[in-house]
């Protein structure tokens, strides 16, 4: 459950990350159109707010809260990881849509 | 920055958050540091005691009858008995249990359960069940307990196919070790029931303590520095959330090796993706220490009844009935161990028994499973009658709300609930927030390069900052180093060795402190970065040179904590190499171009 909501977030972070300021273009080729770009922020929000919902199955609100912001601490250090050295890694998650991004 | 016209809030801000980070932050640094090692700091005391290598594996179960022997052996009087189960985080089983307390006084007390303890130690090494009369002056209960004991223990002797009482006897040492309190322990290898005496050392407690009451002062001083310095934080914390312009869009943006840029962008990014735990542990080490600040508070609302107040606040101290002096047979504790794993599938903890041997025995069996408002440890706990064995159901109490938040920031600051990946996760976060106040503590000194450029001289105050940076940040981890390096070096049965390493401590670090004073900046950076390496990247091979076991010894003996304590070194250790070679580039480029002023060195 736990290696679900890293993911979930590590996603959702990715994604932001993709689409938030001055990154996407170390990230993607090519920018990214306006309404695309809002689909995917939206997308990414979506996903971290999602990662919440497995961790509070096992645990109460308080202590799944808790368990919650450290996974989003630790899945945002490794987005911002590969964004400072191995930015091209973080384009993985977008090249499905590598068609509609022109 | 000048008061007489007005700022923007953002500006009036920014000087805050520079002016209350300075000055504590060589001391937040330490705390941070020292704090974050106290998330493992179980596992550090089992490193820095080699002996509990020679373990095996974890099991429950198993060796729960030895454990209740010894303790029948030489805790018969105690009013409290304790054994703490094998688990991930440590894999020997632990018995604990307090001396009785005499009336006459806590510091009598003290020397007399130290000296029973004793007692009842050489009494059984002589194969002698005599040790009545060492006893002082026993009041009526105590004596019924005493004449209980010598029953017992002699009974016990009367059974010679228990092989460790008959090593007992021969006089092999089983030294029980003297905790806090009055509290005595034994550690007994789960696979074999071996009793294993590890070494004496300050180990992972000596650097929890450091975190909240520092060292060699009272402890009500240095918790009050603590709960200032907890302060400074909050607010530069609150304030840098502030001063932080674009918190989305500079989320994700850390640009390496573009000088202050990159120190900037390192100072936000370690703070804002773990800024959760920054609020959390700093606001919840604050409302520890509160009662440190503001200690009258407490007692004018309560009229003098701080009991009251704790019970209030904390949930403890709640009335109690008086103590049934009557002697009655304690219940089969593996009876009562087989009955918890029935209830809870998760496994024990640990078994605790409030006055063994009483009519009134209590039993609680703690198990893995976090629970808010259960116990100290916070995890949920199934009650037992200490002499009928009849489960006892939970009745659900009513919770202030002081006591609910209070219970929850204390198991959110210690990760009492924690799974290993979150725990991993929090101390993450604590390298995070230790990165932070250091990148922070430089960036001072990086953005008033160009000012002392302009001045063409390094202004008194710049340097103090440098040699105090160096000495905290740098000197700190070679001291951390060469703790864990005294304690291995440092001969196993020395006197008072707990107190060496925590010497040995000191004294690196103000060697540290005083190398910073005399060497230029950037070279005590280099030489102080390569000690902190050079003790840290060899930890994998002092292990098991120095009485422990080499990683793939521990991995097949599922000796998961050590492993991990041994490789979190060496990372460290390369990060550290990292560093110590950045800055050595540094250095190279300054010596080749010479037109950068000595000041900037």
């Amino acid at each position: 459950m736990t290696l679900l909501a890293f993911i979930l977030a590590l996603f959702g972070f990715n994604l932001l990350c993709i689409t938030t300021g001055r990154n996407a273009t170390s990230i993607l080729s090519t920018p990214l159109s306006q309404s695309l770009r809002r689909l995917l922020t939206t997308c990414a929000w979506l996903l971290l707010a999602l990662s919440l919902w497995p961790m509070l199955l096992k645990t109460d609100i308080a202590i799944g809260l808790v368990n919650w912001a450290m996974l989003l601490t630790g899945s945002a250090t490794v987005v911002i990881i590969l964004l400072s050295y191995r930015p091209h890694y973080l384009a993985w998650l977008v090249r499905p849509l590598r068609p509609w991004l022109s | 920055m000048k008061f007489d016209k007005p700022r923007s809030l953002r500006k009036s801000m920014t000087w805050v958050h520079t002016w209350t980070g300075l000055p504590l932050g060589w001391l937040l640094f330490a705390i941070f540091v020292t704090g974050t090692l106290s998330f493992y700091r179980l596992e550090i005391t089992q490193w820095m005691q080699p002996e509990t290598q020679q373990a095996s594996i974890y099991d429950q179960g198993q060796g729960l009858s030895t454990a209740t022997k010894l303790l029948e052996q030489y805790a018969s009087d105690a009013e409290f008995w304790s054994i703490g189960f094998p688990t991930a985080r440590n894999p020997l089983y632990q018995l604990r249990w307090r001396a009785p307390e005499d009336k006459s006084g806590p510091e009598n007390a003290k020397g007399k359960a130290k000296s029973n303890a004793k007692g009842n130690a050489n009494g059984h090494a002589q194969g002698n069940g005599k040790d009545k009369p060492q006893r002082g002056s026993n009041n009526g209960h105590n004596a019924t307990s005493a004449d209980t004991a010598a029953k017992k223990t002699n009974a016990e002797q009367s059974q010679p196919a228990e092989s460790h009482l008959a090593k007992g006897a021969d006089g092999d040492k089983i030294k029980p070790q003297q905790g806090h309190r009055g509290m005595m322990q034994l550690s007994l290898d789960p696979a074999t029931g071996q009793v294993i005496t590890p070494r004496e050392t300050a180990g992972g407690e000596f650097l929890y303590r450091f975190h909240f009451q520092l060292y060699g002062m009272h402890w009500s001083i240095g918790r009050t520095i603590v709960a200032i310095a907890t302060f400074f934080m909050f607010t530069a914390i609150i304030t840098g959330v502030i001063i932080h312009r674009n918190i989305f869009k500079d989320f994700f943006s850390f640009r390496p090796r573009k000088g202050q840029r990159s120190w900037l962008d390192a100072h936000a990014a370690t703070s804002v993706i773990a800024l959760p735990f920054h609020l959390i542990l700093t606001f919840s080490g604050l409302l520890f220490l509160a009662g440190q600040l503001l200690p009258m508070v407490a007692g004018a609302a309560y009229n003098g009844d701080p009991r009251g107040f704790l019970r209030d606040y904390r949930g403890f101290g709640a009335e109690q009935a008086a103590p049934n002096p009557n002697a009655a047979k304690l219940v089969d504790i593996s009876a009562i161990a087989l009955d918890a794993l029935k209830r809870s599938p998760a496994g024990i903890d640990s078994i605790n028994i409030k006055r063994p041997g009483k009519a009134d025995a209590e039993i609680s069996v703690t198990t893995p499973e976090g629970s808010l408002f259960s116990g100290k440890q916070s995890l949920a706990s199934l009650q037992y009658n200490g002499v009928t064995g009849d489960f006892i159901p939970a009745t659900s109490k009513e919770h202030s709300a002081a006591e609910t938040i209070w219970k929850f920031m204390l198991s959110a600051h210690m990760g009492l609930f924690t799974t290993p990946v979150i725990r991993a996760l929090l101390f993450l976060s604590g390298v995070l927030g230790s990165v932070m106040i250091a990148s922070g503590l430089v960036m001072w000194l990086v953005a008033r390069q160009r000012e002392r450029e302009k001045l063409g001289y390094l202004p008194r105050g710049h340097r103090l900052v440098e040699q105090l940076n160096v000495a905290a940040i740098a000197g700190l981890l070679s001291a951390l180093g060469a703790y864990f390096w005294f304690n291995r070096m440092l001969p196993a049965d020395m006197v008072d060795r707990s107190h060496w390493e925590i010497n040995g401590f000191f004294a690196v670090w103000g060697l540290c402190l005083l190398h910073a004073i005399v060497r230029p900046h950037l070279k005590a950076w280099r030489e102080q970065l390569s000690l902190a390496t050079a003790l840290l990247i060899t930890i994998p091979l002092l292990d098991p040179l120095t009485g422990g076991n080499f990683i793939w010894q521990n991995w097949l003996q599922g000796q998961f904590a050590i492993i991990g304590f041994d490789l979190t070194a060496f990372a460290l250790g390369l990060g550290l190499l990292y560093a110590t070679l950045q800055v050595k580039h540094k250095l190279a480029k300054a010596e080749v171009t010479k037109a950068v002023p000595p000041a900037s060195r």
